[in-house]
């Protein structure tokens, strides 16, 4: 009975080491590549409904108003020794051994930091913001649990290192006004951008009546 | 019922009959009798009166309940003690998590968007009933008359609930919550009950039980609705203090053992 289970061992033994030197894959610190931020777009959000969508009108009522803010992030660079690595087989053919799955893509981090994010009103505001005056305080991103400030998720969702890479680069961020205009008006906002190269990504909002 | 209650009354009981099972060789009328069964509950006055707790109690006004522990053991020839342990079962037609969301959608619906809701948390039993009592017997041929005392539990479960809401024409959320201010609720309960059984084969008994229970639950149920953004909570309590009465009406098998005759 002994030499039969020592028969038994000795042939499972080619399988028990295939399984485990077939998989080859690099270290997650090869996987790694850049990104840089390209450019910003803003869309008009109106969130009087269900969910906020882009704006078809220019007439939104001012509580409910909120802007989309798509930033263009392109690849800088890249190292293309990913994870699509075949089995090496040390006692069958690699079309029967084992394969692998490697986990992570790519991470990708950022080359520059963003150092300074802010929304400005292009119109008098209200009484105490006039055209041209910082109003990101007004902004907060909601996470479906908490309202947070918009200088601690531009750094935070923009930066964050960990995409995969059918994931996309491109990233869109919903800013809610929280403190609306005391009376109608017509309303333009501008996204300032300030990063760490020097840079400066700017956009404008279409002109809106916040009513 | 906490596991607790349920585990201290069964090892007290195991404590007892252990005692009883030494002390045989001096008396003659020591008995085992363990019982099942089950039967129907008939609510006096009922739980659900008409608010909000009617609308996350995980119980029903009345229903069948099966009894799969009840012992008993005397000392004498007519008194002795014993232990029940009861549990109901939900109606299907107690869909508390349908009935809270219409509640919801009556209050809000108007000025918000429900955007999730939580899962019930209910439970598949709902009352439990873990009685202890003394009773006394009367034997007549094949026929034993027993009435009885109890004090003990009564157990059941409160559901929790929670939504999101979105305020129509603005960007504020919302959250709302149930709670009550405990689960399970345990309430003291005092019964009485009489029983007749037919002996039909040597230590096999059928068996009949008519009892009477009452129990005061004392709890409350909290509804909170938190805006997001101030974090301003409006709360609102509802109190519930009510006697419940009930009867039961059950029948069981029964089975004896003789000791030291």
């Amino acid at each position: 009975m002994k030499n039969v289970l020592r028969i038994i061992c000795l042939l499972l033994l080619p399988i028990v080491i295939d399984s485990m030197t077939c998989c080859d894959c690099p270290d997650s610190e090869r996987n790694q590549a850049n990104f840089t931020y390209c450019g910003i777009e803003l869309f008009n959000l109106d969130n009087s409904g269900r969910h906020a969508v882009i704006a078809a009108s220019n007439s939104i009522p001012r509580a409910a108003y909120g802007m989309r803010i798509k930033v263009d992030r392109k690849k800088v660079e890249r190292d293309d020794e990913l994870c699509n690595r075949g089995c090496r087989s040390w006692f069958g053919t690699a079309a029967y051994a084992t394969s692998c799955d490697c986990g992570w893509d790519t991470i990708y981090s950022p080359v520059v930091e963003i150092r300074k994010a802010k929304i400005i009103t292009l119109n008098e505001f209200d009484t105490s913001h006039s055209a041209g005056d910082d109003i990101t305080s007004y902004f907060h991103f909601f996470s479906g649990r908490t309202y947070n400030p918009v200088t601690d998720v531009f750094k935070k969702k923009l930066e964050e290192t960990n995409y995969y890479d059918n994931e996309g680069l491109n990233k869109e961020i919903d800013f809610l006004l929280m403190t609306s205009p005391t009376s109608m008006t017509e309303c333009s906002f501008q996204v300032v951008i300030e990063l760490s190269d020097g840079r400066v990504l700017e956009a404008i909002t279409n002109p809106v009546i916040l009513q | 019922m906490r596991l607790s209650y349920f585990a201290l009354v069964v090892l007290t009981w195991v404590f007892i009959n252990a005692c009883a099972g030494q002390s045989t060789n001096k008396s003659s009328y020591v008995k085992w009798t363990f019982n099942a069964g089950g039967g129907v509950h008939i609510p006096i006055t009922k739980l659900k009166v008409g608010s909000l707790s009617d609308e996350l109690i995980q119980y029903s006004n009345g229903g069948f309940y099966y009894q799969p522990l009840l012992s008993s053991i005397y000392w004498s020839e007519h008194w002795g003690i014993d232990i029940i342990g009861q549990f109901s079962l939900l109606q299907p037609q107690d869909r508390q998590s349908d009935r809270i969301h219409q509640y919801v959608l009556s209050n809000f619906q108007e000025d918000y968007f429900i955007l999730n809701e939580s899962e019930s948390n209910r439970k598949k039993s709902s009352v439990e009933k873990i009685l202890f009592g003394l009773c006394y017997r009367i034997n007549k041929n094949r026929f034993q008359t027993n009435t009885k005392v109890y004090i003990g539990y009564s157990s059941f479960y409160i559901d929790w609930y929670s939504a999101d809401l979105k305020e129509k024409d603005s960007n504020v959320y919302r959250k709302i919550d149930f709670t009550a201010s405990e689960r399970p609720i345990d309430a003291g309960t005092i019964a009485i009950g009489v029983s007749e059984s037919y002996r039909f084969y040597k230590r096999f008994s059928v068996r009949a039980d008519f009892m009477y229970a009452y129990f005061r639950s004392n709890f409350s149920i909290s509804q909170t609705n938190k805006n997001l953004y101030t974090e301003e909570i409006i709360e609102e309590v509802h109190s519930y203090k009510r006697g419940i009465h009930s009867i039961s009406l059950g029948l069981g098998i029964s089975y004896d053992i003789l000791i030291g005759k």
